[in-house]
């Protein structure tokens, strides 16, 4: 398997607090409707590796086994609700990755030299593409360092 | 008389080493600040020591989350030494970035069963979902651990975190209670005096020996007396003919315990 | 981009042409600046290559050389003949300095950072400066790497100080502004807050530095400009405080890889924003904390070797800038192939200017190499080097053998034409707002609502829900916290840390900062700075016999005469206070271009005229140190200083809705007096609180007191002492005069007190109350606030809370 995606993301009955704050800042700025918004980060792992390693990495690295869990995500799967993804733009810093690799490395795993990272959201509520644009824009990145894409609920 | 040599570990965002050092020097003890590389190469030998002390600090920016990647360093790179450490009845004390450390790596709350190394619990993100600099009143336990023996029912230290909510399955909860593992508790339930919202106000653990110890508060922070955020205005603090803070007893009491042990 | 050098054709081009390559290389440098360096290379036959043309930009940037602060002025107030002033920094800051000549001032104005004397072993370092483009654009990375580069200055102060303690001042737009209004371009107020105050947060938490300093203001005028100040203060050995760089050492850069981040960061500051700003994405610098926290464990044990001879930061202008200052007085040559680099592609003068994060240059004698890069690496840090110190005189950069830069260092940095300025300030006059006292009496309503919101408004309301997002404990040696009183949550006047464990010595740091008097008279503003950082000193035990200070204007464009004229006016105050006060400036810094156009209707928006004053002291006993919370029922309640009908600026009026014309004056003599006695006071024992009295003057200033410590007061304002003939009650208890302090003194030691202090006005307000009542009778004797200290408390802390 050449390229990994994981997401992490809170086990459903931890509460979300990032996912909270964000809903808050929704609701400050004047747009009302969206439920609830849950997160995630994103590791995209590059080398190739097969299913049982990308296994080790995402539970004794990644994600929390108390409170957090994982998936291993190479295709985009159907969601109920909005997903909107942020990742930086190519060439800016991203300290988060290089210290993947160093745990990667630390866990005895070798021929990964590059992880990048990005975080994930769920939203749920009234939504449209403008709305979640201007969520995206005004809260979740910065254009400057940033790039985001979303996709619709697919019911 | 011998004295007893600490090993404060140091990696890459430790930044609570200097303070650290400060309070077992008071307390009497040699002190060597060691960066883990000298560890895993062999450079430095732990077992030249008595007590490990992980600091608090951001160990590689706590990326990830909290501790996680110096964990897994101890874990993957000194398993021997840690292990050999452990089971020479040595102590190990971990403060907040430590005792996340400590939990992550499994040393803390530990197992009675093997010796591998089993993540049972968490420091995860504060309810307030926010970094809390605050000092908070303690309820000190009835636990077997050796840092505290002796120390008041009471003690006031700072937490300065923003992963610091103690949390576990409920039969691991249970095991610590019904070994006496909480060693503080935040006294007050409420925010903020529990500033994390911990699962049973539990501020900080031993394992079943008491010799490994984890909690978040801060207790180098307070060392003397003017440390204390209202040394201007309580006379007790005022008055006091001592100008020893509250977390000096900590230090103090893993020194005495080598030094009575023979370790 | 490609990786090759171009040469930028000057010597045939025209005025316009030279304004077009100025403008579109975003070098901001100016017709004269820009013929300057045309008649340089036409004596020299040739034309600029990229590199060239970029490092003089960079060298000659207001950021990196301060031009307006060394021009020629010609200056006229209020229509009377103009004055020339030659420079604003050698004329008013620097002279001050040299003036007042304290013998613990170690270095002034040289080094990244001044130095003052601590104890026998230690000196300290301070340094403030803003961060103001970058976080108007990227909050979270603007203010963290703002925090990183003022720590990097401490780091790069003689050879290299310890990080020990950060001070960040914000100024923001209005939280509650409507979308709607935002102009084109820019983020939000409560995006922009959120954003610095998480970037700050976790750029100084991660490095281990205690933030236990700030301010927090607010204004309508900073939504596009918003003001980020950081400070650091640093320990350094008193043998490590020189450096000197010998032709054969080694050019070393240490930390983090070079990437194409942060580009034209100093040229950029050089110019206004406008709606367009945020696509220059390349000035934006990213921070790594754990990477700069390596660097400072890797060279201060190289400090400690004395493995290196100089040290500096690669700040603005980066390699070009921190290369080519070393360098001045001997020469230098580079190799920009042996740069570390975060990816490939960037072109040699990319490589040379980039503003990359987390790096420093020193000098290394070749001998001590292997052993410095010997602890680089044991602490996981890169160190390269670059190439070598020369006798040359010149920078010389090279790229793969090429020789791509080739410049006299006395072109480089003497070759500068002095500008010359105009600048012109005329008096505003605002409409005045008259006492209200007349509505004011039995039947009527009091003073309380007015209390109630001035502590409820954003700039005065308490901003723990911030202080406490930073760690002002770590290292172990705060003995004041931002935070005191019986809760822990009452307004500290300024923090007291003990910078070496075990030691009672302390160090006091503070600030004063009042924008809102610009709009009356920017020479009452920077006189009531200097006058506030001091008294934040005293009230916590400090002495102005060993408080030095810093400087940090931020201004609207310079190249118009009524921003200049402002400027002008505040430096004055500056050099006319500092030498009454005695108390020196060590370093300072300025951001100026603070303004915002908007491209489509062409409306143009200044900040308010904002200096902000820091202030550094030394202090022998951290034992005597008091806070401002009321101590105990039944203690005295004294007013110190004089008061007059001083509300121009003020919050009272500002919440009235009215400016008005007399802001606070300074009274040196007065007030050296009154700062002098009180000290005494203090560090006698005599005083177990006391509080500055400044923002909504004596009535916010009781309120917090008693809030902080738990405790109600009864008071009243017969016994204000004033200077001239004010008596209505809402400007005694609202006027904004400076000098003046709320203190509490324990009944036993009255005369004592009143002993020590005399040849001071002061004025026995009343006394500190077990109940949590708290009343105020006004001259009338009828009750003007009657409340309880948990209302005022709660309009104090809901506002930020929320």
């Amino acid at each position: 398997m050449k390229n990994s995606k994981v997401e992490v993301y809170y086990k459903p009955e931890v509460p979300d607090t990032v996912g909270d704050g964000i809903l808050e800042d929704i609701t400050d700025l004047g747009i009302s409707g969206v439920d609830a918004v849950r997160t995630a980060t994103v590791y995209w792992i590059e080398g190739t590796l097969n299913t049982q390693t990308v296994d080790r990495i995402g539970s004794e690295l990644l994600a929390d086994p108390i409170t957090q869990t994982y998936t291993c995500a190479n295709q985009d799967n159907a969601s109920k609700d909005w997903t909107l993804e942020v990742q930086f733009k190519p060439g800016v810093t991203d300290a988060v990755g290089d210290s993947t690799v160093k745990g990667i490395q630390d866990l005895g795993i070798t021929g990964v030299t590059t992880v990048r990272t990005g975080h994930k959201y769920w939203l749920t509520g009234d939504l449209n593409a403008e709305r979640i644009e201007t969520i995206a824009q005004r809260l979740l990145m910065n254009d400057v360092i940033q790039t985001f894409s979303y996709r619709a609920p697919v019911s | 008389m011998m004295q007893p040599k600490v090993l404060i570990l140091r990696t890459a965002g430790t930044n609570c080493d200097a303070e650290t050092e400060t309070a077992f020097q008071l307390a009497g003890a040699e002190t060597a600040l060691v960066h883990i590389q000298n560890l895993i190469s062999g450079k430095v030998n732990l077992s030249d020591y008595h007590i490990l002390a992980i600091p608090g600090g951001f160990s590689y920016g706590d990326d990830i989350s909290a501790g996680i990647l110096l964990a897994v360093e101890m874990k993957h790179k000194l398993t021997d030494e840690l292990n050999r450490f452990v089971g020479a009845g040595k102590l190990v004390i971990g403060i907040c970035n430590g005792f996340q450390v400590l939990v992550r790596t499994g040393l803390l709350p530990g197992t009675d069963s093997s010796a591998e190394m089993t993540q049972r619990a968490t420091l995860a993100m504060n309810t307030s979902a926010k970094f809390e600099c605050r000092w908070v009143d303690l309820e000190t336990q009835e636990s077997p651990c050796v840092f505290t023996k002796g120390i008041k029912p009471c003690v006031y230290l700072p937490v300065a975190h923003a992963e610091g909510r103690f949390t576990a399955p409920a039969d691991v909860l249970a095991d610590l209670e019904a070994n006496n593992q909480v060693v503080f508790r935040y006294a007050d339930s409420g925010y903020p005096n529990n500033p994390n919202g911990s699962d049973a106000d539990i501020a900080g653990i031993c394992d079943a020996t008491g010799r490994i110890f984890g909690l978040m508060p801060h207790p180098e922070r307070f060392l003397t007396k003017w440390n204390h955020p209202r040394w201007t205005r309580i006379a007790e603090v005022q008055g006091s003919g001592s100008e020893e803070g509250d977390g000096l007893a900590i230090f103090k009491n893993a020194v005495n315990y080598v030094k009575a042990n023979r370790l | 981009m490609s990786s090759t050098v171009n040469e930028i054709n000057i010597l045939n081009a025209d005025d316009a042409e030279l304004m077009r390559i100025s403008r579109e290389g975003t070098l901001s440098l100016n017709l004269n600046e820009m013929k300057t360096i045309q008649t340089h290379f036409g004596a020299l036959g040739r034309n600029p290559t990229d590199v060239e043309i970029e490092t003089i930009a960079q060298t000659w940037s207001e950021h990196c050389v301060h031009k307006t602060f060394k021009s020629i002025i010609r200056y006229s107030e209020d229509g009377k003949a103009p004055e020339q002033i030659d420079g604003l920094f050698p004329t008013y800051i620097q002279r001050a300095t040299e003036d007042i000549a304290k013998p613990w001032c170690v270095s002034v104005f040289s080094d990244n950072a001044g130095i003052i004397e601590f104890d026998e072993t230690f000196n300290l370092v301070f340094k403030v400066e803003t961060h103001n483009h970058p976080s108007a654009i990227e909050p979270y990375g603007g203010a963290g790497t703002g925090i990183g580069g003022v720590i990097r200055d401490s780091l790069g102060t003689g050879l290299g100080a310890k990080p020990i303690l950060n001070t960040d001042v914000f100024c923001f737009g209005m939280s509650d502004m409507p979308y709607t209004a935002l102009p084109k371009g820019t983020l939000h107020p409560k995006r922009v807050f959120k954003g610095v105050v998480a970037g700050v947060r976790d750029y100084g938490n991660r490095m281990g530095i205690p933030t236990a300093n700030g301010a927090i203001l607010f204004d309508s005028r900073y939504t596009a400009n918003p003001l980020v100040f950081c400070g650091n203060v640093g320990l350094i050995p008193r043998n490590r405080c020189e450096k000197s760089v010998e032709p054969g050492d080694l050019v070393v850069a240490v930390g983090g890889q070079t990437g194409r981040d942060g580009i034209h960061g100093a040229t950029f500051s050089s110019a206004e924003l406008d709606d367009t700003s945020e696509s220059l994405g390349s000035v934006v610098q990213i921070g790594n904390p754990i990477m700069e926290k390596k660097i400072v464990d890797a060279l201060l044990q190289a400090r400690d070797r004395n493995l290196y001879r100089s040290i500096t930061d690669c700040g603005a202008g980066g390699f070009s800038s921190a290369v080519g200052e070393m360098g001045e007085d001997i020469g230098a040559e580079v190799h920009l192939e042996r740069v570390s680099l975060k990816y490939e592609g960037l072109a040699p003068w990319e490589i040379w200017l980039s503003e990359a994060q987390e790096r420093m240059v020193i000098a290394v004698p070749p001998e001590n190499l292997s052993e410095l890069v010997a602890i680089c690496e044991a602490e996981f840090v890169e160190a390269t080097v670059l190439g070598t110190f020369t006798d040359s005189h010149r920078l010389q950069v090279f790229y793969e053998g090429a020789i791509v830069a080739d410049l006299e260092m006395e072109f480089l940095h003497n070759g500068l034409p002095k500008p010359v300025k105009a600048a012109v300030w005329q008096p505003p006059k605002h409409p005045e707002m008259p006492s209200r006292d007349e509505g004011i009496g039995v039947g009527n309503p009091s003073y309380m609502d007015d209390l109630r919101r001035l502590l409820a408004s954003p700039n005065i309301a308490s901003k723990e829900s911030v202080i406490r997002q930073y760690d002002h404990g770590v290292q172990g040696g705060v003995v004041i916290n931002p935070l005191v009183g019986v809760a822990n949550d009452g307004p500290s006047d300024a923090c007291v840390i003990t910078p070496v464990l075990g030691s009672r010595k302390g160090v006091v740091i503070a600030n004063g900062i009042n924008p809102k008097y610009s709009d009356v008279d920017p020479y009452l503003s920077a006189a009531s700075a200097i006058d506030e950082a001091l008294r934040n000193i005293v009230a916590v035990g400090g002495t102005l016999e060993k408080t030095a200070l810093l400087d940090n204007f931020c201004w609207g464009n310079p190249d118009k005469p009524d921003r200049l004229g402002e400027l002008v006016r505040a430096a004055k105050a500056c050099y006319d206070f500092a030498t009454a006060y005695g108390t020196p400036f060590i370093s300072g810094k300025d951001s100026l271009y603070n303004e915002y156009r908007d491209t489509t209707t062409g409306e143009q928006r200044a900040i308010p005229s904002t200096l902000l004053i820091s202030a550094i002291c030394v202090i022998p006993d951290i034992c005597n140190a008091v806070t401002m919370d009321v101590k105990a029922p039944d203690n005295l309640i004294y007013v110190v200083g004089n008061t007059y009908a001083e509300l121009g600026g003020s919050h009272y009026f500002g919440i009235h809705g009215f400016i008005g014309n007399s802001a606070p004056v300074v009274r040196p003599d007065d007030g050296k007096r009154t700062m002098e006695r009180l000290s005494s006071a203090i560090n006698s024992g005599l005083v177990r609180s006391c509080h500055d009295c400044s923002e909504g003057g004596i009535g916010v200033a009781v309120a917090e007191m008693a809030f902080a410590g738990g405790y109600g007061m009864r008071l009243n304002l017969d016994n204000v002492p004033i200077g001239d003939e004010t008596d209505a009650d809402d400007y005694l208890l609202f006027s904004e005069s400076n000098s003046r302090f709320i203190v509490e003194v324990e009944p036993q030691h009255r005369e004592a007190y009143e002993n020590h202090i005399a040849g001071v006005p002061i004025g026995y307000l009343g006394t500190v109350t077990e109940s949590p009542e708290f009343v105020i009778t006004g001259k009338t004797g009828h009750p003007i606030v009657e409340t309880s200290i948990d209302v005022l408390k709660s309009a104090w802390q809901t506002p930020l809370h929320s």
